[in-house]
């Protein structure tokens, strides 16, 4: 799926991010390929905010469609 | 901020990212300081990025000020910034927001991990300062470190390792705090977009261009200041050239420094007063998230509506600002509308005044037409422009108060950067109207382009000296027609066609430095074409 399906509110992985500036852009920002990332508000064709660790991050709609996300389940105890 | 404490000189701080597009340089204990443009990377991705790098050459210390808030961002270019084998010191800056937020990093244990001096810090109180000083004295007598292995990929997993190291908060579930979900929805967000735009207007045109010039311009300048220095210039001055050229009706001291100081100055620090408190704020950022979508037939994306806030404070540095957005094609969309369709701060305050007296339905039908004017060029610039626009990818910093001393200094430096810019241009423009008048040259050119002003624009042949003004700098055309005799309608061709007009010389100097003498030239000639167009026909509507 890719980010702009995202539910706010719920957490997921990247898996891939298409375009390689906004790759680069997302690693130093620690929301890149692999890390987890929490889906904080998302309009129906963009942006989305993403949130991680206290840091917000708008993704435009165009963006958000080449990246590839999945639902990350919480872990049972 | 550190660097304005380490140095005592002001540079320049906002609450967004990429506020700093240049360096500054200033010195400390006998020491030259070079402040970097903020950066997140040293990946030679973009001009600061790559600038940074050959600063970093040279450097003897590198003070890496990093956000204790948000650190495990920061720990990456922090890791890069090791590999270099410089003496470093970090600096983990607002430390009293973590003490707020009741968060704890343990920077003992980050100091033993990353191999180098780790100061806590907060600039904006001043915490942490002398222990900078204490530990960069010991590190100028350091040799060269080993560098650091860890390179490429690994930079973005073992900066996370450590933050998870040295951290102790767990990550819980993030949400927008209501005011942020207020700004950012579209309803709410717009409604408040114009209510700061109309909270802005009635403080400069009502307020300060009514109370605030009547004193400056009324009283200090035509009652205090001019009529005595008149009256003595004419005593000791020969009549002729010389005293037409100071004194006269288009004098450097009459006309060019009674408006820079008394009539624009007042207006310009009140701008850039308002435009401060919304950069710090942090509101920017979150109204580009609004805006996104609807830049986005333009070429261009919602971080392109921090340019364009800050043009208009000032068009040249607008334009200079434009480096935040990722392609040139973006960029130079931008310089174009901004060169055409965005009044700076001077002149905003100027059509304000004029506006206000003429009535609410002329000022509605002005941001309407500019409007028209700014989406059509967008779109057709966007339509025939070759390449591609990158899509918004934008931090959002937290909302914050305002600290008063930032936004003082801030608007302080920006005006006095304003003076120094336009008061010398001011007197060239005045001087060359004395001179033309003088020996006769502005009849001339009154009677060759009365086919423009005259039978396209409809305009009196003396808005000829206006225009001239407003070539070297739009602002002061714009002051210019304030002394005109004009009709109501004739009044509205001459701002709107004045608005439109082109670029002032500084902006058309910075734009070829950032994009090449044929962008320059194209960007002005297109912008006069489109102020003459625009105003021959509203001439023929009115």
């Amino acid at each position: 799926m890719n980010l702009l399906a995202a539910f706010p509110g719920k957490r997921y992985i990247v898996l891939k991010i298409k375009d390689s500036k906004v790759r680069q852009q997302a690693n130093c920002l620690g929301m890149g390929e692999g890390e987890d990332v929490f889906c904080v508000a998302r309009r129906e064709r963009g942006p989305v905010i993403l949130g991680r660790g206290g840091q917000l991050v708008a993704v435009g709609g165009e963006v958000a469609r080449g990246i590839q996300i999945a639902p990350l389940r919480a872990k049972r105890k | 901020m550190v660097f304005t404490n380490l140095t005592k000189r002001y540079a320049e701080v906002s609450n967004y990212p990429g506020t700093t597009v240049d360096i500054s340089r200033g010195f400390w204990q006998g020491n030259l300081v070079i402040d970097t443009p903020g950066i997140y990377a040293l990946n030679r991705s973009n001009d600061e990025e790559r600038l940074t790098e050959t600063l970093l050459e040279d450097a003897e210390v590198i003070i890496n000020v990093v956000d204790a808030t948000g650190l495990r961002r920061d720990l990456y270019l922090t890791l890069q910034l090791l590999g270099r084998g410089v003496p470093m010191v970090v600096l983990v800056n607002m430390m009293d927001e973590v003490r707020r937020q009741h968060l704890y990093l343990d920077l003992a244990k980050l100091e033993s991990l990353l191999g180098v001096p780790v100061v806590a810090a907060a600039a904006a109180t001043g915490e942490g300062m002398a222990d900078l000083a204490k530990v960069v004295g010991t590190l100028c007598a350091t040799k060269k470190n080993s560098p650091s292995r860890v390179q490429g990929s690994e930079l973005r997993s073992r900066a996370n390792e450590i933050y998870g190291e040295i951290s102790a908060s767990q990550e819980g579930i993030q949400q927008l705090s209501p005011l942020d979900k207020w700004l950012t929805r579209p309803l709410s967000g717009i409604f408040t977009a114009f209510l700061v735009l109309a909270l802005i207007w009635w403080l400069v045109a009502g307020v300060v261009a009514g109370e605030v010039v009547d004193f400056t311009e009324g009283i200090v300048f035509n009652r205090w200041l001019l009529p005595p220095l008149v009256g003595l210039l004419q005593r000791v001055l020969p009549l002729g050239l010389l005293q037409n050229l100071l004194i006269g009706e288009f004098g450097a001291l009459t006309m060019a420094v009674a408006y820079g100081i008394g009539l624009l100055l007042p207006l310009v620090f009140s701008f850039y007063l308002l435009l401060s408190l919304l950069e710090d704020s942090g509101y920017l950022p979150r109204l580009a998230v609004l805006m996104d979508n609807t830049f986005r037939p333009l070429g261009l994306n919602g971080k392109s509506v921090i340019p364009l806030i800050l043009g208009f404070g000032c068009v040249t540095m607008a334009v200079i600002s434009t480096r935040m957005l990722s392609t040139r094609r973006e960029r130079i969309i931008l310089a174009f509308l901004l060169g055409l369709a965005v009044p700076c701060s001077a002149q905003t305050g100027v059509i304000a005044m004029m506006l206000t007296t003429m009535g609410y339905g002329w000022l509605a039908l002005y941001g309407l037409i500019l409007l028209t004017v700014f989406l059509l060029a967008g779109v057709i610039l966007n339509k025939t422009m070759p390449g591609r626009s990158n899509g918004l990818f934008l931090e959002l910093p937290r909302l914050r108060l305002p600290r008063a001393r930032n936004i003082l200094r801030k608007s302080w430096a920006k005006s006095m950067a304003f003076l120094k810019d336009a008061l010398p241009l001011f007197a060239l423009g005045a001087c060359l109207i004395t001179l033309m008048e003088y020996w006769g040259g502005l009849a001339a050119l009154e009677t060759l382009l009365a086919p423009i002003t005259h039978t396209w624009l409809k305009l009196p042949s003396e808005v000829v000296s206006a225009f001239i003004m407003g070539l070297i700098r739009r602002d002061f055309g714009a002051a210019g027609l304030l002394t005109l005799n004009l009709a109501t309608g004739q009044r509205f061709v001459a701002l709107m066609t004045m608005t439109l007009f082109v670029p002032c010389i500084a902006s058309v100097l910075v734009v070829i430095k950032e994009h090449g003498l044929l962008i320059g030239i194209a960007i002005s000639l297109s912008s006069l074409a489109v102020a003459l167009l625009t105003g021959g026909l509203l001439a023929a509507i009115i």
